[in-house]
C-alpha cells in the first residue's frame, strides 16, 4: 500500500531510493515492462488509434488513462526495489519545494542536466528524444510560468467532468482546465524533454502528474467518485465502461484510488 | 510507410469530421486583433515544388517553411464557428504544412484547443499546431505562413544549441 507522499515531505533516503529505482528499471523489467516501455506508451497513445479513439490526451480519458499509467509505474518500482511501500511523490508546483536539488532530479534547470541522479554518467539514458542529444534538457521557466494557487482553485472549481466536443476546445470542462492550464502549464513551466512528445524521459513528468492525479482525486471528493463523462455512446473518446489502451481497463476501474492500492497524504 | 500514415491522417480527419465541426461550432472564437489579412502567399498553390514562404535564420539556425493550406489560406482562421465542415479539410490541411530546422523537418498536427492569452484578452478556441517538440505549447494557425514562422522560432527557442533529431520528422496523429 502506497501512501504518496509530497516530495516536501520526503527524506534524503526516500529521494535517493526512488531516483535509484527509476535508474534499475531502464535496465530491468520486473513485470514484463521497463522504464522505456513507458516512454513509447506515452508516445504511442498521444496519437488516435486505429478506432479513431484518442486514449490518453484532449480527451476525457486524460485523467484516468494517467492514473492508470502512475499506478502501473508503481507497482514496478516496487518490484524494482523489492519495496513494497515504494510510492510515486507528488510534485505541488504551487509551494516552495523543488523537485530540481543535486539529491533528487538534479539541480541543472537550464540546458543539459550533466550531472546527477538522471544524468548519463549516472547511467540515465534518453529514448526516443526529438531533441539529438544524450542528456537530458530543461528550461525552467522560459516558455511559461507556474500555476497560481488562486489558477488552480479556479479551475478545481469547475463542476462538470467533461462535455462535447470532448477534445481540447471544450470551454466548460474540469478536465480540459485541468490538462491545458494546469498540466500542458507546468510541462512548458519546466520546458526541454518536458515540452516534449518524449516527457516520460524526465523523471520529474511523474512528480507532476502524481500531483495532476491528486488534484482530480480531490476533485472527486467533492464532486463524487462516480462522476466520470460520458457515460455511454459517445464515438471517438473512451466511455466510463470502455477500455483504455494498452491497458484494458476502463475508466469506471480506476475511479477509486483506494481500489487501486494507494492514497494520498 | 509514409504514404500510409499519410492515408491514415485523411481518414481519421474525414471520421472526426463531426466532433471538431460542433467543437468549433460552439466555440467564442476571438481573432487576433494583429492577425494579418490572407497574404499572396496564402493563394493559387498548385502542384510541383513550392518555393519556401519564408527562409530565415533565426539565433543561429536556418528556419524555412512552407504555408500549404491551398484555398483554405484564405478562410477567416481566426473566426472559427464561421469554418463549418470546412474544419475537417482545415486540420488535415495543416499537417502537411512544412517548417525545417537546419534542414531537419519537424512534422506538425492540427488540433482544436483552447488558447489562454498572458496578454489580457479572454481565452478563447482555436487551431493550434503541435509537433514533437512543443507538444503541449500550440502556436495558433493562421491565414499565412507567419504561423509557421513562429512555430519555427519556439522550436528553435527550446532546442538552444542543440538540433531536431530524427525522432521530430515521425508523423503522428491526434
Ligand atoms: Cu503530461
Amino acid at each position: 500500500m502506497a501512501v504518496r507522499k509530497s516530495i516536501a515531505a520526503m527524506t534524503s533516503a526516500e529521494k535517493t531510493a526512488f531516483a535509484t529505482a527509476l535508474r534499475q528499471l531502464k535496465s530491468s523489467s520486473p513485470n514484463g515492462r521497463n522504464y522505456n516501455w513507458y516512454i513509447d506508451q506515452h508516445i504511442t497513445f498521444f496519437n488516435r488509434t486505429n478506432d479513431n479513439i484518442s486514449h490518453a490526451h484532449q480527451s476525457p480519458s486524460f485523467f484516468p488513462w494517467h492514473r492508470e499509467y502512475l499506478r502501473l509505474l508503481e507497482l514496478d518500482l516496487q518490484a524494482v526495489s523489492d519495496d513494497p511501500d515504494m510510492f510515486l511523490p507528488y510534485w505541488d508546483w504551487t509551494g516552495p519545494a523543488s523537485p530540481f536539488t543535486a539529491d533528487f532530479c538534479g539541480a541543472v534547470t537550464n540546458g543539459s542536466v550533466s550531472r546527477g541522479n538522471f544524468s548519463p554518467s549516472w547511467g540515465w539514458s534518453l529514448y526516443r528524444s526529438s531533441i539529438q542529444t544524450n542528456f537530458l534538457q530543461r528550461r525552467l521557466g522560459q516558455a511559461a510560468s507556474r500555476p497560481s494557487v488562486s489558477t488552480v482553485n479556479a479551475v478545481q472549481s469547475y463542476t462538470v467532468y467533461d462535455q462535447s466536443p470532448w477534445n481540447g476546445g471544450v470551454s466548460n470542462s474540469y478536465r480540459n482546465r485541468n490538462e491545458i492550464e494546469l498540466h500542458n502549464r507546468v510541462h512548458n513551466y519546466v520546458g526541454g524533454h518536458m515540452g516534449t512528445r518524449e516527457a516520460p524521459n524526465d523523471p520529474v513528468f511523474w512528480l507532476h502528474h502524481c500531483n495532476i492525479d491528486r488534484l482530480w482525486w480531490r476533485w472527486q471528493q467533492n464532486r463524487g467518485v462516480d462522476t466520470y463523462q460520458p457515460r455511454g455512446n459517445v464515438g471517438g473518446v473512451v466511455d466510463n465502461t470502455e477500455t483504455m489502451q494498452p491497458f484494458g481497463r476502463t475508466p469506471a476501474s480506476v475511479r477509486n484510488i483506494s481500489d487501486l492500492g494507494y492514497s494520498y497524504s | 510507410m509514409a504514404d500510409v500514415k499519410r492515408r491514415d491522417v485523411l481518414r481519421y480527419g474525414a471520421a472526426g469530421a463531426a466532433t471538431a465541426a460542433s467543437a468549433l461550432v460552439g466555440a467564442q472564437a476571438l481573432a487576433s486583433p494583429e492577425a494579418p489579412a490572407p497574404g499572396p502567399t496564402a493563394k493559387g498553390r498548385k502542384a510541383g515544388p513550392d518555393p519556401d514562404d519564408f527562409n530565415e535564420v533565426y539565433r543561429g539556425k536556418r528556419i524555412r517553411g512552407r504555408y500549404k493550406m491551398g484555398v483554405l489560406g484564405n478562410l477567416d482562421l481566426g473566426n472559427l464557428k464561421n469554418l463549418g465542415a470546412d474544419i475537417t479539410r482545415t486540420l488535415g490541411l495543416a499537417r502537411q504544412n512544412e517548417v525545417f530546422v537546419n534542414n531537419r523537418a519537424l512534422a506538425m498536427t492540427a488540433i482544436p484547443t483552447m488558447f489562454f492569452p498572458t496578454d489580457g484578452r479572454k481565452p478563447y478556441v482555436g487551431i493550434g499546431l503541435i509537433s514533437a517538440i512543443n507538444h503541449y505549447d500550440p502556436v495558433e494557425l493562421e491565414p499565412n505562413a507567419d504561423c509557421l514562422r513562429s512555430l519555427g522560432k519556439k522550436v528553435v527557442d527550446i532546442l538552444g544549441d542543440l538540433e531536431l533529431s530524427g525522432e521530430s520528422a515521425e508523423e503522428h496523429t491526434h
